[in-house]
């Protein structure tokens, strides 16, 4: 049986019957010979022009996928999923060849790629034999949502984590900033002290006595133990002003900037630092100057902390490189105006860091280093990144080194005529 | 600790007089209100038995804004009140703004172990122009320092009074726009030769405060600048010389300049640190100095005498110690 067979009026029926199905449909014979495919179908593969398909192999090289897996299966399949790369729908293709005189966004014509969901079922019917019905429909938005809603949802997970962590910390360090400050009361008065008695004890015995020797060693050794309290002190004091400044709620001052020249002269001047004195930048440049609006000293802070990171995950000399890309335009949350995006790319190819690792990396108190960091640094970067109206993500597998991306929304004036 | 002047020529005085009795030495009253006990006590125990000053320092504790409210209706006159600004009950604040309305003799001083500068808008506003921090290491040199200010203003003036006995200051007077340069780079190399930590924040902080007192300081009769900021000046006149003061010790070194402008007042200074602190005055050149120096140096001190003289002095102890939380000094005359 073909598709050339006089159609009768209940054959006519069925088809009208399939084309309603919200559904794509194909039925497929034994021998390979498309028996039916209905307009779903048709519209979903994107081949009106070349109905119909006599057998499988006839389908066009993107479809041979497909046609492989129904020619191939052999047994009903229940819900799965296939995935194509479709050319270009006409759409897309006629914006490339008649540009409008100003596009804002130019999407590129290049394949699709989509998924779709399907069941493959396998009958034998009078007459016919056996046949497939091969019933599919396009998921690819479903899933990309899906997708985004998931990444939505750890977004929140992490920021509320965050938030929660940070107002723990202001309690603590609130709770600790008074006891430090008495101890280092308490410890330097009591070297005043010490040292008002030890001129006494000086003045009236004289350092002669044997037992003013002994005394003046007792003295040495508490005035030594006192100046390591005072150093203690000290580093718990800069720890308590980390916090402090963790979970202050920060002022920024935000100013204009040339995002790409800003960061090519931090990166210039930050490059004759001794800590930096091994690495090796290289850089990328942006193609047009890009305004941002940033806070110069937190932004300086978070590039500081991303290149040390760098360095520090290299063996050997590190090598930095620094690139940019561009995205959006995304619809404002409150505004609803479009806004795009700079991302700038911070990559070195050290150690790299496992997926554990990644997933804690911009918790607060969290470090690799032991004894080297308290676990800051990434932390703050992130939620500077947040107040910015941006982003701080990361990307990095072991032994394939680590890419940081800085994400900042182009201030509204500074919008690319083109992104491509 | 504490030492009564003897007047130096008894025999001149006429025989019939009785002989003159010693100067009886001046007590002064302090009121403290801190809630940690710990820091309450040792403020105390320091205040009671190690501040060294020509006077007796009698101290009262006080460990809440209810207490201290009690306290300054207790019917002893207080010379001075310094208040913690975080306590139970009324705040720092409210204890100095009711110490303002029952003891207006007194001076008042606020401590805090918190962000200084998240106050300064409020001080501004109540007009309290002294803000100690808690500095870790705790320096009860300082505190000493401040109190005798408080208690004294006119021993706030001059560098050596922050700076141990015995210190010796050099003394620069500039007279043209020559001799800022001239000054700028003598004071550059001793930076260099000392252990100054970020001598190029040290010398920003100095060149900014010079170029301040000589063309700022300076007005004409519409109150307008008389000289052009940068402009070359040939001479100043002798009442426009600014004076420049320097001195090191083992802990820090110091730098005094002095105009003899006087324009600024302790309002000014507060609403310049905190327009800059909270961004919005970043563009502004003026008064971006003052917020500059304060950022740039470990210790800024500023001592005015209006209509007569402003006096900034700077400290810094090598990168050492007190450059987080950087408290406010003005002292007026």
């Amino acid at each position: 049986m073909t598709s050339g067979a006089p159609r009768s009026l209940a054959t006519h029926w069925m088809t009208t019957v399939l084309d309603e199905l919200p559904s794509a449909l194909m039925m497929v014979n034994a021998a390979g010979d498309l028996l039916h495919m209905n307009q779903k179908a048709y519209a979903l593969l994107g081949t009106e022009a070349m109905q119909p398909f006599e057998r499988l192999e006839a389908f066009p090289p993107y479809l041979q996928p497909l046609a492989t897996l129904i020619a191939t299966t052999q047994e009903t399949i229940a819900r799965s999923q296939i995935e194509l790369l479709l050319p270009p729908s006409p759409v897309e293709m006629s914006l490339v060849e008649n540009p409008s005189s100003e596009p804002s966004v130019v999407e590129l014509a290049s394949p699709r790629p989509v998924t779709f969901g399907f069941s493959l079922t396998i009958r034998h019917l009078p007459e016919m034999g056996q046949v497939k019905f091969f019933i599919f429909s396009d998921i690819t938005q479903v899933l990309l949502d899906r997708q985004q809603a998931e990444r939505i949802k750890d977004e929140l997970f992490q920021s509320k984590k965050l938030a929660a962590m940070g107002a723990m910390i202001t309690g603590v360090a609130h709770e600790l900033n008074n006891p430090v400050i008495g101890i280092s009361m308490s410890v330097e008065l009591a070297k005043m002290k010490l040292a008002k008695t030890h001129k006494h004890i000086a003045e009236q015995i004289g350092l002669d006595d044997p037992f003013c020797r002994n005394l003046e060693e007792m003295f040495s050794v508490i005035g030594q133990e006192m100046n390591r309290a005072t150093d203690a002190t000290r580093r718990a004091t800069v720890l308590v002003r980390d916090l402090m400044d963790y979970a202050k709620p920060a002022r920024m001052t935000l100013e204009p900037v040339d995002w790409g020249e800003f960061l090519q002269k931090f990166v210039a001047d930050i490059a004759q630092q001794p800590v930096f004195a091994n690495a090796q930048f290289s850089w990328l440049p942006l193609e047009c100057p890009l305004l941002v609006k940033v806070d110069r000293v937190r932004m300086e802070q978070v590039f500081y902390n991303l290149f040390k990171n760098a360095t520090e995950a290299s063996e050997g000399q590190p090598h930095i490189e620094i690139g940019f890309q561009l995205s959006g335009p995304v619809a404002d949350k409150r505004t609803k105006e479009p806004v795009y995006f700079v991302h700038c790319l911070v990559r070195d190819e050290g150690q790299g860091m496992p997926p554990d690792v990644l997933e804690q990396i911009f918790e607060p108190f969290f470090t690799t280093k032991g004894r080297g960091g308290v676990g800051l640094g990434l932390s703050i970067s992130y939620k500077t990144m947040e107040m910015h109206g941006g982003a701080l993500s990361v990307e990095s597998q072991p032994g394939q080194g680590t890419t940081f991306t800085v994400t900042l929304p182009l201030a509204s004036d500074s919008v690319p005529r083109r992104i491509g | 600790m504490s030492q009564a002047r003897i007047p130096q020529s008894i025999d001149t005085k006429p025989l019939c007089e009785p002989p003159a009795l010693a100067e009886p030495v001046r007590c002064y009253r302090l009121m403290i209100v801190e809630d940690d006990e710990v820091i309450r006590d040792s403020l105390v125990n320091y205040l009671e038995q190690y501040h060294e000053a020509p006077y007796q320092l009698k101290v009262d504790a006080c460990c809440d804004g209810n207490q201290a409210f009690a306290q300054l209706n207790a019917g002893l006159l207080y010379d001075l009140v310094i208040s913690d600004i975080h306590l139970p009950g009324p705040d720092g604040f409210a204890v100095l703004d009711y110490a303002q309305q029952v003891q207006p003799q007194a001076q008042k001083a606020l401590i805090t172990a918190y962000h200084v500068e998240d106050y300064i808008r409020t001080a501004k506003e109540k007009g309290f122009f002294n803000i100690i921090a808690k500095a870790v290491p705790f320096n009860y040199q300082e505190l000493s320092t401040v109190i005798n200010n408080l208690l004294n203003p006119s021993s706030a003036f001059g560098l050596a009074n922050y700076l141990p006995e015995g210190t010796s200051v050099d003394t620069f007077s500039i007279q043209n726009s020559e001799d800022i340069m001239t000054c700028f780079h003598t004071l550059r190399k001793r930076f260099e030769q000392v252990r100054v930590k970020n001598v190029d924040d040290l010398c920003t902080a100095v060149i900014e405060a010079i170029t301040n007192a000589v063309y700022h300081a300076n007005k004409n009769e519409a109150g307008e600048d008389k000289y052009e900021k940068g402009s070359p000046i040939e001479a100043l006149l002798p009442t426009e010389y600014v004076t420049v003061q320097y001195a090191e010790t083992k802990d820090c070194i110091g730098i005094s300049i002095i105009d003899q402008g006087g324009k600024l007042t302790g309002k000014d200074i507060l609403y310049w640190m905190e327009r800059n602190v909270s961004g919005e005055g970043l563009l502004d050149s003026h008064g971006r100095g003052l917020f500059l120096i304060h950022h740039l140096v470990d210790r800024l001190i500023v001592n005015l005498k209006p209509g007569h003289c402003t006096e900034i002095i700077m400290l810094d102890y090598f990168g050492l110690d007190y450059q987080a939380n950087k408290p406010v000094y003005i002292n007026l005359l």
